[in-house]
């Protein structure tokens, strides 16, 4: 009987959280995770579902942006052993370093390129440059 | 359908931008520093934004990283709705549903961080799955934050969305083809009509070609046949004379 005053308990939560669903106004709009929902072969009338995949990505990301905010904390928090190069703007920004730590725990790989160069030899030795 | 690719290409792009200030994190935020480069000079620079990145001529050069999250995101739904519909493909069923959706957080979840919360429990009850329930404490203690901007609803009938075609069963057609299953939805009526076209042309050019083969006469010079027959060379043609590099050989020998 407690087995299945708990089982109702939890589907009476479930469909009480995707009725909600239909109040609660996700970040991504549904016309654009719809799009992408039509451009990966996902076909569903139900608009919930729709809503319960943008607030899955709308997870999936704060959580990957709380874990950047940390990296970045920590990178700021870390004592700096030449005074000169301390930032002086103590602000919090976001970059791709603290993003792609972020990332590589959930299995993204990004990688960013550090600088780009005008030709193969730019920034070689001039000697160097002639060979 | 231009349109609407206009539409969705506007809609992205403000949530790149809506992302951004979002990710603009609790201290407030300031556009990223200009990535140095080493100019032909080899002296450091600054670069000058690129086209792509700069929204408009004067304008502050976008940060990569709130592009590159925007851009994850867009992944994430893409790869949560193809494994939500593998699901649902591989029980016979067109349209998904919310196993089809739990099943794919919890694959994307295993993969990605190598396993969830009752995952070792594979007799589990998908309704009960951590995943939902994750979902569930989100909505209820996250801020509720729309999008920033007003959208443009698509002109039309309002409030219907596309329904999709029916299935052979549901149509109580037979698929042309014996490998096609039945629980797919119908081809177009259009494919129909080429594909009974396609065999009739099939069936006309073996015709014509087994004429062709016949009518080969002994010095192997094709006879003429009726007009109307594609790829078929008139019989008296003008002789065509040429040869290769001949205008390099003639500057050689000074012609």
């Amino acid at each position: 009987m407690n087995n299945e005053g708990r089982q109702h308990d939890d589907d009476s939560a479930l469909t009480e959280f995707l009725s909600s669903l239909m109040d609660y106004t996700p970040t991504i709009p549904d016309e654009l995770v719809e799009h992408y929902l039509s451009r990966s072969g996902f076909y569903c009338p139900d608009l919930r579902l729709t809503r319960l995949v943008a607030v899955a990505a709308q997870k999936f990301i704060s959580d990957v942006a709380s874990d950047a905010l940390q990296h970045c904390k920590a990178r700021v928090a870390a004592p700096v052993k030449d005074k000169s190069k301390q930032p002086k703007d103590k602000r919090l920004v976001l970059t791709m370093e603290d993003l792609s730590k972020a990332l590589r725990e959930y299995g993204v790989n990004l990688k960013h390129q550090e600088y780009f160069a005008d030709s193969s030899s730019t920034g070689m030795d001039p000697a160097s440059r002639e060979e | 359908m231009e349109e609407a690719a206009v539409e969705l290409d506007a809609l992205h792009r403000l949530m790149k931008q809506h992302l951004a200030l979002r990710s603009s994190l609790k201290e407030g935020a300031r556009p990223l520093a200009k990535p140095l480069t080493i100019n032909d000079n080899d002296t450091i620079g600054e670069r000058s934004p690129s086209p792509k990145s700069a929204a408009a001529p004067g304008s502050p050069p976008r940060s990569p990283a709130p592009s590159a999250l925007s851009d994850v995101a867009a992944l994430y739904i893409e790869a949560l709705a193809r494994s939500a519909a593998g699901h649902a493909n591989d029980r016979g069923r067109t349209d998904s549903n919310l196993l089809d959706l739990v099943r794919a957080l919890e694959e994307l979840e295993a993969a990605a961080c190598g396993g969830f919360l009752g995952g070792s429990d594979p007799p589990r009850l998908l309704l009960r799955s951590s995943k939902l329930t994750e979902l569930m404490a989100f909505v209820r203690d996250a801020d509720e934050v729309p999008f920033a901007k007003p959208i443009r609803r698509r002109a039309g009938k309002g409030g219907e969305r596309r329904r999709a075609p029916p299935s052979f069963v549901e149509a109580g057609k037979e698929p042309p083809m014996p490998h096609v299953p039945r629980w797919l939805p119908c081809f177009p009526e259009s494919w129909e009509g080429w594909g009974r076209r396609g065999e009739k042309e099939m069936a006309a050019k073996e015709e014509k070609e087994e004429e062709m083969a016949v009518g080969m006469g002994m010095d192997g010079v094709v006879k003429r046949e009726e007009s109307g027959v594609a790829g078929v060379l008139p019989e008296e043609r003008a002789r065509v004379r040429f040869r290769i590099g001949a205008g390099s050989d003639r500057r050689r020998r000074g012609r």
